[in-house]
């Protein structure tokens, strides 16, 4: 086994330092190609991928002193085309994501207001040993480990995301060192501070540090994980505060996967004074083969300085598995807004419908 | 776990890389009106920056230029601004979205009469119907502490009954919406009755609209043919100026005026709208000073020079109101957004005329009538009897008076008064309440705005860079102001 993995490393040498050879002398005498990218020998390992969720909802609005409203309408909530490449230690990897290309409620977008594509993560890596650092365009700790706990994107985003307490990318690098025997991960990141989807407005840069831990790595407490992380922060040109500190306990099961997580913020949405807490229990099982069950709730506390302005959001989804790659689900949302929300936020207080295919390569 | 130990401390030093703002609220206002002027920062600096100075010049323009700030704190329920035991949610109200003093005014109607309307729509859209009252209470209470800037005891008296001026909002309000739920008809205000205030915007437009006296401001006659002026209008204002417009956009001024005349309702004859001269206009308005404006002359009824018409065409945005629950989106586009929302919040669809949109070099943009004869209310008008308490209070009731009729031209006056109807001096109560807290928020949010372009710049901190800048046929139209 040895001699074979040996023989292994050392063709894999030998073909990198060929492939290299190739990159130098290759252009001798003519330009390069403008972009490279697919045009090197260096690409060992390629791999495309594509993500699709495609909906139908159906929204009642319940207004407390009016009638109730309805709205209905199909939508590709997320398009994901990612494109993974690997090398010696190095990787690479590109996603870009779908979205509306104007605010809510705009009219001014691009084309209308039509679905286009923008970059999502987009950077290199390196690996040493059980650590590996990134740079570019890069996914976040705390966020991915929540949603990468959860697995029903398609069924209900996660809620740290949707109320702008954690974000899944950043610009930034990060070094994240894997625990030997299973034990998790330990990481830290710095980044520009704006999420992925805006660009820098000031000189703060965001600093997050996350560790989860698997306390029992072997047995049947192998899914048993503690996350922790913190993000020392500042938004928008004003620098106002943003810091997030998070918890949970995580069960990373293959059938049963599951979490209790809270997240408080310091400065919410460019109020660096405002004080928020975020409560999310969520739990998905496949109880029987091919059939999928999720359930998702969150308590979130707008402003922890006012008694009376919160937002509790439950969703419960049935799904199949039709093929391994495809998946369907019915799910239901139920947003039960306190008084003081639904002032501020018309339109919270919703029972929600939805019949959602999923479909990932 | 020496491996932990150094992740821990590359952690913390990578905490020192963060930066914050000592006042908080300096820099949420901060970044507030930064992140919703992003791309208008990044393409005109130079406009952005002197929008900001305006902002910073007074009180009132900072109210104006700061419609951003009141959305945040909305949403966010601050200082109770969106709480209320009368919140409506459903159904969303057609609103102006920025009902404030200065966005009511005369308008000339196609018969000739006159009449005060809100003459502007650059938020308007379907809105909580709080929404309109809080922000026209909280502006009249502004116009108070904007009053009679160089007398005293004038000054103080009408910010001592800045209670009463936000409460008329809601008395003129609340009555109204009695009348029409009670099947009255929707009044056109023609008169100023017992305000001073209007009675005065309807009088001297009735006179400068028999002179034409814009074309005595904005235009000089040379010979048999009249052309617009340049330079600086007002030596005391130099950065009010009208500028030559480059060749790429007069050529595109006709079919642009050509689209303009389909969206009238009785469009004059195509040669009605034949352009004699354009000129770019900078230095114009609060919350629309980085906005492109040209001044455009136009033969008008006849060749003779005496009947020429000045257009104002000024570039349109989103209303960033919107999207408040499914289907967020009630217009195809923006100039439907303008052309539904005025004809339905005037009395009458024709109040204005020759009020219409177009596109010029891709931009959505808003064409009408500049003429002496359309009076906008000023603040700086509220001096004595004008910036009497009383003439405040009888303004504040009308204006009030006014947004219930626009609120109510979708047939919801009903559903409207139901909600109030049961506890109305309760609904007037709570909406001086808020309007005078939030009132004085907005006062101490102006001292913090000086201080915050103090501490981070004339574009409040966002620095564009070379690839930021727009393609040179757009960078012309935007031009540079003096």
């Amino acid at each position: 086994m040895k001699r074979a993995l040996g023989a292994c490393v050392c063709a894999a040498t030998c073909f990198a330092h060929v492939a290299h050879a190739q990159e130098d002398d290759g252009f001798e005498g003519r330009a390069a190609p403008p972009t490279a990218a697919g045009t090197t020998a260096l690409a060992l390992e390629v791999r495309p991928g594509l993500e699709v969720f495609a909906q139908y909802a159906y929204r009642r609005t319940e207004h407390p002193s009016g009638p109730a409203s309805w709205y209905h309408e199909f939508d590709v909530p997320r398009v994901h085309l990612a494109l993974d490449a690997k090398a010696e230690d190095a990787r690479g990897r590109v996603v870009v994501e779908g979205v509306r290309s104007a605010a809510e409620g705009a009219l001014i977008g691009v084309a209308g207001n039509s679905i286009v594509f923008r970059a999502r993560e987009a950077f290199a890596a390196y690996s040493y040993a059980f650590v590996e650092g990134s740079a570019g365009l890069v996914p976040k700790l705390a966020l991915p480990e929540l949603e990468g706990t959860w697995m029903l994107r398609a069924v209900a985003p996660a809620p740290e995301e949707v109320h702008g307490f954690l974000a899944p990318a950043d610009l930034g690098a990060s070094v994240r060192a894997t625990l030997p025997q299973g034990y998790g991960f330990v990481g830290v990141g710095a980044y520009d501070g704006e999420s992925y989807a805006n660009r820098e407005l000031n000189r703060g840069k965001n600093a997050e540090s996350a560790a989860s831990v698997h306390p029992f790595p072997r047995g049947p407490l192998k899914p048993l994980a503690v996350f922790a992380g913190y993000e020392l922060g500042s938004t928008g040109t004003g620098l106002s505060r943003a810091d997030r500190l998070s918890g949970a306990l995580l069960w990373q099961g293959k059938r049963v996967r599951g979490g209790l997580a809270a997240t408080y913020a310091w400065g919410l949405a460019d109020d660096g004074a405002r004080r928020a807490l975020l409560l999310d229990a969520f739990l998905r099982a496949e109880p029987v083969e091919r059939v999928l069950l999720g359930v998702r709730g969150f308590h979130f506390l707008r402003d922890t300085r006012s008694s009376d302005d919160s937002l509790t959001v439950v969703d419960a989804a049935l799904g199949y598995r039709v093929a391994t790659p495809l998946e369907v689900f019915l799910a239901v949302t139920r947003s039960l807004p306190s008084s003081a929300a639904a002032d501020a936020v018309p339109g919270s207080r919703y029972w929600e419908g939805r019949l959602v295919s999923r479909v990932v390569f | 776990m020496r491996r932990l130990a150094t992740c821990l401390l590359a952690s913390l030093s990578l905490s020192a890389c963060s930066e914050r703002a000592d006042s908080a609220r300096e820099a949420e206002i901060a970044g507030v009106i930064a992140r919703a002027d992003e791309a208008l920062i990044r393409a005109r600096p130079r406009l952005t920056a002197g929008k900001y100075a305006r902002m910073a010049g007074s009180l009132y323009a900072y109210h104006r230029g700061s419609l951003t700030v009141f959305h945040s704190d909305f949403r966010a329920d601050h200082l109770g601004l969106a709480s209320s035991r009368f919140e409506l949610e459903h159904p969303l109200v057609l609103g102006t979205g920025d009902p404030h003093f200065e966005n009511y005014g005369v308008l000339v109607a196609a018969d000739g009469s006159l009449a005060v309307e809100p003459n502007d729509f650059d938020a308007a859209d379907r809105l909580p119907f709080l929404w309109d009252v809080r922000r026209l209470a909280v502006g009249m209470v502004l116009a108070a502490h904007a009053s009679n800037p160089n007398a005293p005891a004038a000054h103080d008296a009408a910010v001592a009954a800045e209670r009463q001026i936000a409460a008329a909002v809601a008395e003129g309000y609340a009555e109204t919406l009695r009348a029409l739920a009670q099947g009255a008809e929707p009044v056109r205000v023609t008169s100023g009755d017992d305000s001073a205030i209007l009675t005065d915007a309807l009088n001297r437009s009735a006179g400068d609209l028999a002179d034409r006296e814009e074309l005595e401001e904005l235009t000089v006659l040379e010979g048999d043919s009249r052309r617009l002026l340049r330079g600086a209008l007002d030596p005391n204002e130099p950065s009010e100026a009208l500028a030559d417009l480059p060749p790429t956009v007069l050529a595109a001024l006709p079919a642009s005026l050509a689209r303009y005349r389909a969206t009238l309702l009785a469009p004059p004859p195509a040669s009605y709208f034949q352009i004699l001269d354009a000129a770019r206009v900078f230095g114009r308005g609060v919350a629309s000073w980085a906005r492109v404006r040209l001044f455009i002359l136009v033969r008008g009824p006849s060749d003779s020079p005496a009947d020429d018409v000045v257009l104002e065409l000024r570039e349109l945005g989103d209303s960033g109101l919107g999207g408040w629950y499914p289907p967020g989106e009630h217009y195809d586009d923006v100039g439907s957004r303008i052309l539904g929302t005025s004809r339905a919040a005037w009395a009458r669809p024709d109040a204005a005329p020759l009020w219409g949109v177009s596109d010029l070099l891709g931009l959505p943009c808003q064409i009408r009538w500049e003429t002496e004869g359309q009076k906008t209310l000023r603040v700086a008008r509220l001096m004595g009897l004008l910036g009497s308490a009383g003439a405040l209070i009888a303004a504040a009731r009308r204006l009030g008076e006014l947004q219930a009729r626009v609120h109510a031209s979708g047939g919801q006056a009903p559903v409207l008064w139901k909600r109030i109807s049961a506890d109305t001096s309760g609904f007037v109560g709570e909406q001086a309440d808020v309007a005078v807290r939030y009132a004085g928020q907005v006062r101490e949010d102006y001292a913090l705005f000086g201080s915050a372009l103090e501490r981070l710049g004339p574009n409040l901190g966002l620095v564009g860079d070379e690839g930021d800048a727009p393609p040179p046929d757009l960078a012309a139209l935007i031009g540079a102001p003096p």
